[in-house]
């Protein structure tokens, strides 16, 4: 997105939302932590 | 197109791979750097884990943060890197603000994620501080299922446009078929409200919704249930030392001082055995999976035994009389001890006390 010819409230609602697809995804490494924490290495692999 | 460019364009680069009968597929998250990003969050995986006192974690991600933010402030600001260049523009700051945060997210740029994701990181320690309150059970309610919502978006957001298309046909106006960006956000506020309003607002519906995502809710104990509100004695002070004259534990309050409480614990005792529940055994909330007292978080600005009556009443429908109550006091928070925030664990060795005390007491009465 060009900043200099975007409408403000269109860019800051689109930067807003760009924060989503970055956290969604650290917590899904998180989660995968989490579920090695009480399943073994293979189950984890599989996620099974 | 060139085999290899297929391989380049699911690695590392967003563009348009066409497939057999005229299909086409998106790269639009090249998975490479993704893969960086999972890693990251994989990486602090063991910050989550219940061993870890709750205010450390908040401490460590408020310092992630503004250390992320730092480095996008000192890397953008040298202009040099990512995005180059960035415009001073002279219709004036915001413009200079838009160009400035202009950032490459397909596939995302190193300063696009430290943007986004310090963001994300001082908006956990936020949230996390926040403790119990309805609009973070409201959120908890996307964030429990954050995959489900997002396709479930995109649907409804189709099927809306396919609707709107088949009654009035092609963009009407300059933005999205409006004409004015304040109706895209009356759009947003009533897309979201209907999925929120089933939160913990309406107590009727919570007082038996025991598997909610929401960290107050709890699965009652056998024992807690047998308990007859009738059969219980007035309640007494709570403490080992403590009895009364027939050599029965008694119970008490616990509570703040009422102008900086957040929250308040009973201890509720009927002929030998203390009323406790199982917390949910869930990432993110405080003491997952350990016995606890009724109670919870402040709401509005009851006072603490409004509080602690209120949250008897909503997760075990015990309706007691403030009478009954025969004695409190204020202790500092277990989760974060600069904060007033009665509870009835001191700060130290939240784990060790827990399960220990109050599953003892609690099995010797059942």
């Amino acid at each position: 997105m060009d900043g200099r010819t975007a409408q403000p409230a269109l860019y800051f609602a689109r930067l807003a939302v760009s924060l989503c697809a970055p956290i969604f995804i650290v917590l899904t490494g998180v989660s995968a932590y989490l579920f090695s924490t009480r399943h073994t290495l293979a189950e984890t692999r599989s996620y099974s | 197109m060139i085999p290899s460019f297929v391989i380049w364009a699911m690695l590392h680069q967003r563009d348009v791979i066409a497939l057999p009968f005229g299909l086409v597929a998106k790269t639009t998250y090249p998975v490479l750097p993704w893969i960086g990003v999972i890693m990251l969050g994989y990486a602090l995986g063991p910050w989550f884990l219940p061993g870890l006192v709750l205010w450390t974690r908040e401490r460590r991600f408020a310092a992630v943060g503004v250390a992320m933010l730092v480095m996008f402030a000192l890397l953008r600001l040298a202009n040099g890197y990512g995005d180059k260049p960035w415009y001073v523009v002279d219709e004036g700051v915001s413009r200079t603000a838009m160009s400035f945060f202009a950032l490459t997210k397909y596939p995302p740029s190193l300063l696009f994620l430290l943007l986004t994701l310090g963001i994300g990181a001082l908006l956990l320690d936020a949230l996390e501080r926040m403790g119990e309150r309805p609009v973070v059970a409201a959120l908890a309610v996307f964030g429990g299922a954050p995959l489900f919502f997002y396709l479930l978006h995109l649907t409804a957001l189709r099927l809306l446009y396919h609707v709107a298309f088949a009654i009035w046909g092609a963009t009407q106006g300059t933005l999205f078929g409006l004409s004015d960006y304040a109706w895209v956000l009356v759009w947003y506020a009533a897309l979201i409200a209907p999925s929120t309003s089933r939160r913990p607002g309406s107590r009727a519906s919570r007082r038996h919704d025991v598997t909610s995502p929401g960290s107050s809710t709890c699965r009652v104990k056998p024992i807690s249930l047998a308990m007859r509100q009738s059969a219980c004695d007035p309640i007494w002070p709570f403490s080992a030392r403590q009895r009364d004259p027939r050599g029965v534990l008694r119970a008490g309050i616990v509570m703040g001082d009422g102008a900086a409480f957040h929250g308040a614990k009973l201890a509720l005792l009927c002929d030998g055995s203390i009323l406790t529940y199982l917390r949910d055994d869930k990432v993110g909330i405080p003491f997952p999976g350990f016995w606890d007292l009724p109670g919870g978080g402040r709401e509005g600005t009851e006072g603490p035994i409004e509080c602690v009556l209120r949250e008897l009443d909503e997760e075990f429908a015990l309706r007691l009389s403030p009478e009954r109550l025969k004695w409190s006091r204020f202790y500092p928070s277990a989760i974060r001890p600069k904060r007033g925030h009665s509870s009835l664990l001191e700060r130290s060795e939240p784990m060790k006390l827990l399960p220990s005390a109050l599953v003892m007491r609690a099995n010797a009465g059942g």
